[in-house]
This record gives C-alpha cells, sequence and structure tokens, in this order.
C-alpha cells in the first residue's frame, strides 16, 4: 500500500540573524491511511515544525514531500492551500478557533473556501459538531464555549471536509486531564472511522491511545516503534458520540 | 461553476467584513470621516447647483431668447455702482421716440414695474410684483393669459384699472375660482380683473406666485410716473438680433443726445448674458466642489488605508486561520478589500444623507431650490467605493501574502 505521507530528507532551517536554527536536520517518515501516529520528543525538539511541513503549512528547506504519492515542493501557495483544505484537518494546541464567529461557522470555514454552497455547508458542518456531540451548542461563539468544547468545535472544523488525514499538534495541551481525555475519545471515534491520524504529544500516556510512537529528538528522529497494546480512549462523550454515529 | 463559487466566497467575504466592522462600529465611522466630508460636499453643492440651474433655465427661459431689454442699468454690473448711479432715467417720451423709430424688431413695449399688496375680499398677498406694460407687451413677452384676455389698446389709452394675474397669485387669492369680472385692490387702489396668466414662465422672470400685469400708463398714474422705463424689442430670430441691437443703440443716443465717443448712458440687456453670468458661477462652484472633494476623499482614502493595515495586523491570526482551513490568496485578498469598499461605501453613503440633508436646510433656510439629481448620487457611492477599493488594495495584498504559519504564531 502507497503511504499517505512520505517525507525522505527532510530539513528544516530557520534563519535567526546571524544564527542558523536547525529544526529538522533529516527526517525520513512514511505514515500510512490505517494508522495512528503519536509524535513525541522534548519541547523545541521540531515536533511543531515537522506537523506544519506534514500539513502544507509550511515547506522544508531541503528533502522530498510525497502528499498522496503527489510531490509538495514545487507547489503555489494557492495549490498548497488546496491540498490543505481537501486532503487535511488540523488540530491545534490552541484551538485557533475565529472568536466573532458561532461554532457553526468556524466549521463551516473550510467548506466555503471549498466552494460549498450554503445549505450543503450548514447540513455537513451540523453533522460534524453532532459527531462531536457539540450538536446543541452551534450558535455558541468560542468564549462562551469551554476549552474542550473549543477544541471539539477545532475537531469539527477538521473532520468536516473529509480530509485524508488529522493533524493534531498537542490537541489537549491545553486542557485538564478528563477533558483532554475526552478530546482523545472523539479522536479515537475518528480513527475507528478509517481516519489517519498524526497526534503530537510529551504526555505518554495520550500517546499510548496511537498504534505507532515516532519520537524525535534536535530534529532527528530517535525511535520509531509500533504500540503493543494500545490505549483506548472511552470517555462518557465517545459513548455519547458513538451513539450518535 | 466558477461564478457560483466567486459568489460564496464573496459571501463569506462580506459576512467576515461586517463582523469586523460590527466589532469596531465607533473606529470605523470615524475612518469615513475624510469620505463623509467629500461625498457631502459633492451632493449638496451638485444639488444646490442643480435646483439653481432649474429655476434660472425657467425664469430666464421667460425672459425669451430673441428679446431685447433696453433699460437704464445693466442687470449685471461688474463695473462700480457709482459709474450708473447719475444716470438719468429713460423717460416715457424717450421711449415713445425709439418705438416710433425703431424698424427692424418685430414688436416693442414699454415696461415699468412696482410692488404691492393685492387684496381680495379677507385674502392678502403682499409684495406682489406689479408690472406695467403697453399692449405691444404682449406680443413682446408672449404674454397670452390662460383665462380671460389681455388688456386692449383702448384700455392702456384710457388708462383703465385692469390688471391680469399671475398663475398663482390667482391660485393664492381665488383658490382656483373664476377670478374675471372679481374686483381686488392694489394698494389702495381698485382694480378689475381681466385674466389669469398661464402656469409657465411668461412673467418677466418674476415669481409667478406674486406677480400681475397692468398697463403701462395706469401704474404710472397711480404709482408715481418718476420712474425709469424698460424698453423691450423682440427680433425676429436670433440671427437679427445683433442688427436690432445695433439700431436700438443707435437711436437711443441720438434720443438721450450722446455725443460722439461718449460712453452709452443705457443698457442694452439679453437673457444670454444672465445665462453666461450663472454659467460662469456655477462653474466656479464645481471648481470649489471638485477641489473639496479630491481633497477629502484623498484624505479619507489614506485614513483608509491606514485603518485597513491596521485591521489586518488585528487579524494576523485570523488570517492565519483561514489560510490553514485552505483560504487562498484571493480569499483573503477580496475579504479585506470588500472590507475597505464597506467602509468606505458607508462613508459615501453617509455623505449622501448629509449632503442631501444640507442641501434640503439650504434651501429651506434661503428658499432655493435643491434636487439631489440619482446621477451624483451615484457618483457619490461610485466615487466613496473606489476611493475604498483603490486604498484597499494595498493592505488586502499584504494580509493575502502573509505566511500561514508566522500569521497563525501571532498573537
Ligand atoms: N519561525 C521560527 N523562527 C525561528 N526558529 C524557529 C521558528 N519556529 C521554530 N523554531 C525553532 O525550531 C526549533 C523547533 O521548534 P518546534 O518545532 O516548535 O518545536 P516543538 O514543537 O517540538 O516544541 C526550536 O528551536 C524553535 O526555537
Ligand atoms: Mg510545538
Amino acid at each position: 500500500m502507497q503511504p499517505i505521507i512520505d517525507l525522505k530528507g527532510i530539513t528544516k532551517e530557520y534563519i535567526m540573524g546571524t544564527q542558523v536554527v536547525r529544526a529538522l536536520r533529516g527526517v525520513d517518515i512514511e505514515i500510512h491511511q490505517n494508522e495512528y501516529v503519536a509524535i513525541m520528543g522534548p519541547s523545541g525538539s521540531g515536533k511543531s515544525t515537522l506537523m506544519n511541513l506534514i500539513g502544507c503549512l509550511d515547506t522544508p528547506t531541503a528533502g522530498t514531500y510525497l502528499f498522496d504519492n503527489v510531490s509538495v515542493e514545487n507547489m503555489t501557495d494557492d495549490e498548497l492551500a488546496e491540498i490543505r483544505n481537501q486532503k487535511i484537518g488540523f488540530v491545534f494546541q490552541t484551538f485557533n478557533l475565529l472568536p466573532r464567529a458561532d461554532a457553526l461557522h468556524n466549521v463551516e470555514l473550510p467548506l466555503i473556501y471549498s466552494g460549498l454552497a450554503a445549505g450543503e455547508r450548514r447540513t455537513r458542518a451540523l453533522e460534524a459538531l453532532d459527531s462531536v456531540g457539540l450538536g446543541d451548542r452551534v450558535d455558541h461563539k468560542p468564549n462562551e464555549l469551554s476549552g474542550g468544547q473549543r477544541q471539539r468545535v477545532a475537531i469539527a472544523r477538521a473532520l468536516v471536509n473529509n480530509p485524508s488525514i488529522i493533524l493534531a499538534d498537542e490537541p489537549t495541551g491545553n486542557l485538564d486531564t478528563t477533558t483532554g481525555e475526552e478530546i482523545m475519545a472523539v479522536l479515537e471515534i475518528l480513527f475507528q472511522q478509517g481516519n489517519a491520524i498524526i497526534l503530537v504529544t510529551h504526555e505518554e500516556y495520550i500517546a499510548e491511545h496511537a498504534n505507532r510512537i515516532v519520537r524525535i529528538l534536535d530534529g532527528i528522529i530517535g525511535s520509531d516503534e509500533k504500540v503493543e497494546r494500545r490505549r483506548h480512549a472511552n470517555g462518557v462523550t465517545a459513548a455519547q458520540s458513538a451513539d450518535q454515529v | 461553476m466558477r461564478l457560483t463559487r466567486f459568489l460564496i466566497e464573496l459571501r463569506e467575504s462580506i459576512a467576515a467584513a461586517f463582523r469586523a466592522l460590527r466589532a469596531n462600529i465607533l473606529r470605523t465611522i470615524l475612518t469615513t470621516l475624510g469620505i463623509v466630508v467629500g461625498v457631502t460636499a459633492v451632493i449638496s453643492i451638485v444639488s444646490l447647483i442643480q435646483g439653481l440651474d432649474r429655476t434660472v433655465k425657467r425664469e430666464v427661459a421667460g425672459l425669451g431668447t430673441n428679446v431685447l431689454y433696453v433699460s437704464k442699468y445693466p442687470w449685471i454690473q461688474m463695473d462700480d455702482f457709482w459709474k450708473f448711479r447719475n444716470r438719468k432715467d429713460i423717460t416715457l417720451e424717450q421711449g415713445r421716440r425709439l418705438l416710433e423709430l425703431v424698424t427692424l424688431p418685430e414688436a416693442a413695449s414699454m415696461q415699468v414695474g412696482t410692488s404691492s399688496t393685492v387684496k381680495w375680499r379677507e385674502r392678502a398677498a403682499r409684495s406682489v410684483s406689479i408690472e406695467g406694460h403697453t399692449p405691444e407687451g404682449r406680443i413682446v413677452h408672449d404674454l397670452d393669459p390662460e383665462i380671460g384676455r389681455f388688456f386692449t389698446v383702448a384700455e392702456a389709452r384710457d388708462k383703465r384699472n385692469v390688471i391680469i394675474l399671475g398663475n398663482g397669485l390667482w391660485r393664492d387669492l381665488f383658490d382656483e375660482r373664476d377670478p374675471l369680472g372679481q374686483r381686488i385692490r392694489v394698494g389702495r387702489n381698485v382694480f378689475t380683473v381681466i385674466g389669469v396668466m398661464p402656469e409657465q414662465g411668461t412673467m418677466m422672470g418674476m415669481d409667478q406666485s406674486a406677480s400681475a400685469v397692468i398697463p403701462l400708463e395706469t401704474l404710472m398714474k397711480l404709482f408715481g410716473s418718476r420712474r425709469s422705463i424698460g424698453l423691450n424689442l423682440r427680433a425676429y430670430d436670433a440671427e437679427s438680433l445683433p442688427l436690432v441691437e445695433d439700431e436700438a443703440r443707435g437711436l437711443m443716443r441720438r434720443i438721450r443726445g450722446i455725443p460722439f465717443g461718449a460712453e452709452d448712458d443705457f443698457a442694452i440687456n439679453r437673457q444670454e448674458m444672465l445665462l453666461d453670468l450663472f454659467r460662469s458661477l456655477t462653474a466656479a462652484l464645481f471648481a470649489v466642489m471638485v477641489g473639496v472633494a479630491s481633497l477629502s476623499l484623498l484624505v479619507g482614502g489614506i485614513g483608509i488605508m491606514n485603518i485597513m493595515l491596521v485591521s489586518v495586523t488585528e487579524r494576523t491570526r485570523e488570517i492565519g486561520i483561514r489560510k490553514s482551513v485552505g483560504a487562498k490568496r484571493r480569499n483573503i485578498m477580496w475579504q479585506f478589500l470588500v472590507e475597505s469598499v464597506v467602509v468606505s461605501g458607508l462613508g459615501g453613503a453617509i455623505g449622501i444623507g448629509l449632503g442631501i440633508g444640507t442641501a434640503l436646510l439650504v434651501s429651506a433656510v434661503t428658499s432655493l431650490p435643491a434636487t439631489a439629481p440619482l446621477w451624483a448620487v451615484l457618483l457619490g457611492l461610485v466615487f466613496s467605493t473606489s476611493v475604498g477599493l483603490f486604498f484597499g488594495i494595498y493592505p488586502a495584498a499584504k494580509a493575502a501574502g502573509l505566511d500561514p504559519i508566522e500569521a497563525l504564531r501571532s498573537e
């Protein structure tokens, strides 16, 4: 089976004045459609940089990147935007919701840039919000929602356009343990439904939800191994959401 | 397909623009101040000029294109007043002689004017302009009554108290009842109504609602004969107008005994002179308006550019979010262009409202008429939105070019 993500010799350098920061120093990684990958590593090791590259938000300094067998390096900004829109769902640590828009509109956003008509957009956004257990909060603005609810809106936004892969950069980093567990339960359902997931975390027990853990150190992959007995998140919300799906 | 997609994206741009504007209403309105001032100036001045233009054209039309007005003073006095002050009146005798001697006009008449209160029963109209004409005045000025008749040569010769009412005066006094044969008071004198003028402007350019025509010699008898006579000459056509003028000038100089080489001590006026004056006045007003408008639109445009740059900076994070979910350059570009156009259009709309308000206010206070023409309103909108479009390009391009990661990282 072709990997959906195929990185070879990826480096990323930032120039800070006279100094060169080498955030990634030659990363090779393949990820397949049926995988749930956790990326771990200490702060500053290059996890976010890697995620942003995978998510086509950023471009590497060197190396090759095939997304779904298509080379990404020479794409224009707009072509990358198209990929982010169609194929990738991003979940950020800080949620990154539009503060003045309600939950529904936030979730509709990717569909707007896909050129979907209002009616269908609404239907699909409502479905997505339902699937993360927020069917009754669609007209709430982000500041009217709890942290966990905001992150679930962000997840709904990530999955609404049926992406090939969901990228979550420390999605539970700003949440308490219980709420974090709820978010993991939502991701669990998405994984069960066949979505590939890449999750950045530095918490061991969160990483154990994945079926593969990649450890990164100073911009280089230190270890890459299968999880023998993965942890299944099954919070209350997960059960509810499972019913609704 | 492309179009529907564009419309969908445009709708989001508009919605986003309004969301952003609502969040900063006061700032938005302050931003538009320059544009408001510019558009207000354009709309109010254009409205007033248009209103004036219509009245002047209508009033001046009443003077007749092919009629010359020989009088003591010129209508438009560019030189100093003292030059004219010592001129001698044009007497009835001089007028009669000129009218005897001219050969070229189609018709020629004499005219004097005064103003008086006119009463019928308990109704009164103040400051009515009373015009005294000779019978030929009917031909010279097309004074054909709508109701009743003009006065006869005999009535004029016998200095009878007969009067033809202006249409507005008739309605004021009689509520459109039959006035013929009614006795009305003009000052202390009793007159018999013999006619009513039609609605539109043959009343020497005077306000119709307050004017009336009586025989010239009746006026001189009742209201005083020490007044300068106006002599009105109607040419057959525009071509013969200069010939009529030359003849009248020569005869007048002879009649008034002006030595060879000396200046005229009378004036020959034409409708065209008033129109020329009006045209140069409006041109000046237009120039002022264009100046004020372009300056304030420029200031307004720079204000908008500035506030849009602030808006882009404030919303860098939002731009990052939109890009991260797939917004393309053009989406971000449009969003900020729409915002800038909406802000400036809003300023334009406020300006149009204020401009029409100003024009109405001025016309209410000064009784100058004002009409806001549709083209001026559209021009105001087009102008203000183009300013927004033009000055919005740089900030919008800046927003569209932001790097998604950098944008997301900003606070
Ligand atoms: N935009 C940037 N400019 C300069 N240095 C950066 C930038 N982004 C990341 N870095 C540096 O790259 C390294 C990796 O950062 P990051 O990928 O955010 O690490 P992590 O997510 O693992 O904490 C760090 O040393 C960080 O300081
Ligand atoms: Mg990070």
